[in-house]
């Protein structure tokens, strides 16, 4: 089995991702990247099972929840150049099932707060300590699917053909729209085990797997009115519940106060009128 | 130099040569300890809480920003970094040895660290908030901003402050000197 997790990694209009597969539940996982036409191509081995959710910090991290050997649940970061995972700390805490990884995470813009996904309920996670905090469950129960990903705001959620918001303080769902998908998706009972939302295109994309055991796996990408659900091209055969994580596209700029040559500049000039000053004033 | 007409006051010159050597020592002795790993230590955590306050007030404002230790981060992804030289501890020393080089009182000179400092870090804080939003806006808005605008304002910033604070004790100086 394959389990699959993509987070975006450069935004444009062409964005890519990152994805994160296994075979087998709790199979060891490897980082792929993934492109914007679904071609996935391996980077390394995470050294944790069934990492099956992804996503990147406001920082420019990667983070996902995976399994470790002794099958605990565990928050890690990961190296994006050789893939190679890192453990934060154990996922614990409200009621956290820590046998079983997330079936999918998102950072929320606006503060940079972690949730989770684990069978039902909604969860933040303390991405320092790995404490898990209850939101609270769905309503809907624990179907297949369950991708979530914050856009904007707004954290949608998919559970096996509809799509929903979450309430961000109760974890209560609300149906948007049902999930259609296109036949190019395979037609034994397509869901999103994960999706992530890439904000330069103003684009929800999202792994959609049909099929059990060895399942059709593929990228497209959703449209949060009417829950169209565009093929876009095959990727990673996986199965079970999945995550794709959204990318960070850090631009970062360093805002220096002012440039040397300008700083001398400003050091010659209060020179000047200080001894200028400093004359007219001794000569009063 | 012909007869009758008076050189300049050999006290005049001397307040001059004065300015400039402490200007310059000062200038020499704040820019060699910012270089110390301690004060560097300092001046990291500095930027740190600059940013933590840039970034509480543009939530204060409604305003939607992430942050992670120096790096301010819209939704959108542009992020802007307070970084070594991005904090304005280098205008705040020229300032500082500008009015510890004047002759003025040591109150005065208190005064004009303090006030002189505020303005200077408050004027700093709006600059990183406005390249902040130029930034989502346009890069290339965003470059010209700060390479351009910001420096220029800054510059003039700190004469003004400067000059604001010499003539406030120059005016003090003239009302204690004058007779009752």
């Amino acid at each position: 089995m394959l389990l699959l997790a993509l987070p975006l990694v450069a935004l444009g209009a062409a964005p890519s991702f990152y994805g994160a597969a296994f075979i087998g539940s709790g199979g060891a996982a490897t980082l792929y990247s993934v492109s914007s036409t679904g071609t996935a191509t391996a980077i390394g081995p995470i050294g944790f099972r069934q990492v099956g959710a992804m996503d990147v910090s406001s920082g420019g991290t990667l983070y996902g929840i995976g399994l470790n050997g002794s099958g605990t649940s565990v928050l890690i970061t990961i190296n994006t150049t050789t893939g190679a995972g890192t453990l934060v700390a154990p996922v614990t805490g409200g009621g956290w099932g820590t046998g079983s990884p997330a079936q999918d995470i998102s950072f929320r813009p606006s503060d940079g707060k972690l949730f989770a996904y684990q069978q039902g309920t909604i969860y933040t996670i303390n991405t320092t300590t790995g404490a898990a905090t209850p939101v609270g469950a769905d309503g809907v129960g624990f179907p297949n699917g369950n991708g979530i990903a914050f856009s904007g705001s707004t954290l949608y959620y998919a559970g096996s053909n509809t799509l929903y918001t979450i309430n961000q303080s109760t974890g209560a769902a609300t149906s948007v729209a049902a999930l259609t998908f296109p036949p190019a998706f395979g037609t034994l009972g397509p869901r999103s085990p994960a999706m992530k939302f890439d904000p330069a295109t103003n684009t929800l994309w999202a792994i959609v797997f049909s099929g059990f055991g060895s399942p059709q796996t593929s990228l497209g990408t959703v449209n949060t009115t009417t829950g169209a659900v565009t093929f876009v091209g095959g990727t990673q055969v996986g199965i079970d519940g999945l995550s794709l994580a959204v990318a960070p596209p850090p631009t970062t700029s360093g805002v220096p106060t002012m440039s040397w040559p300008v700083l001398a500049g400003l050091a010659l000039l209060l020179a000047g009128l200080g001894s200028l000053l400093a004359k007219q004033a001794q000569a009063l | 130099m012909r007869e009758g007409i008076p050189g300049p006051h050999p006290v005049t010159h001397l307040g001059r040569f004065r300015f400039v050597l402490i200007f310059t020592g000062c200038l020499l002795f704040a820019f060699g300890l910012l270089l110390t790993p301690p004060i560097q230590s300092l001046d990291v955590q500095f930027s740190r809480t600059l940013v933590q306050g840039s970034h509480w007030l543009i939530l204060a404002c409604g305003g939607h920003a992430s942050r992670d230790a120096a790096i301010l981060r819209a939704p959108g992804g542009f992020g802007v970094e307070m970084r070594d030289g991005c904090n304005a501890v280098n205008v705040t020393i020229l300032l500082w040895s500008a009015v510890l080089a004047f002759p003025a009182s040591w109150k005065m000179k208190a005064v004009g660290l303090v006030v002189g400092s505020a303005v200077i870090q408050a004027l700093n804080i709006v600059r990183f908030i406005s390249l902040f939003y130029v930034g989502q806006y346009s890069l290339t808005w965003f470059d010209f901003a700060h390479i351009y605008l910001w420096e220029s304002l800054l510059v003039l910033d700190t004469m003004v402050v400067f000059w604001f604070w010499v003539s406030r004790v120059v005016r003090l100086d003239a009302a204690a000197c004058a007779p009752a």
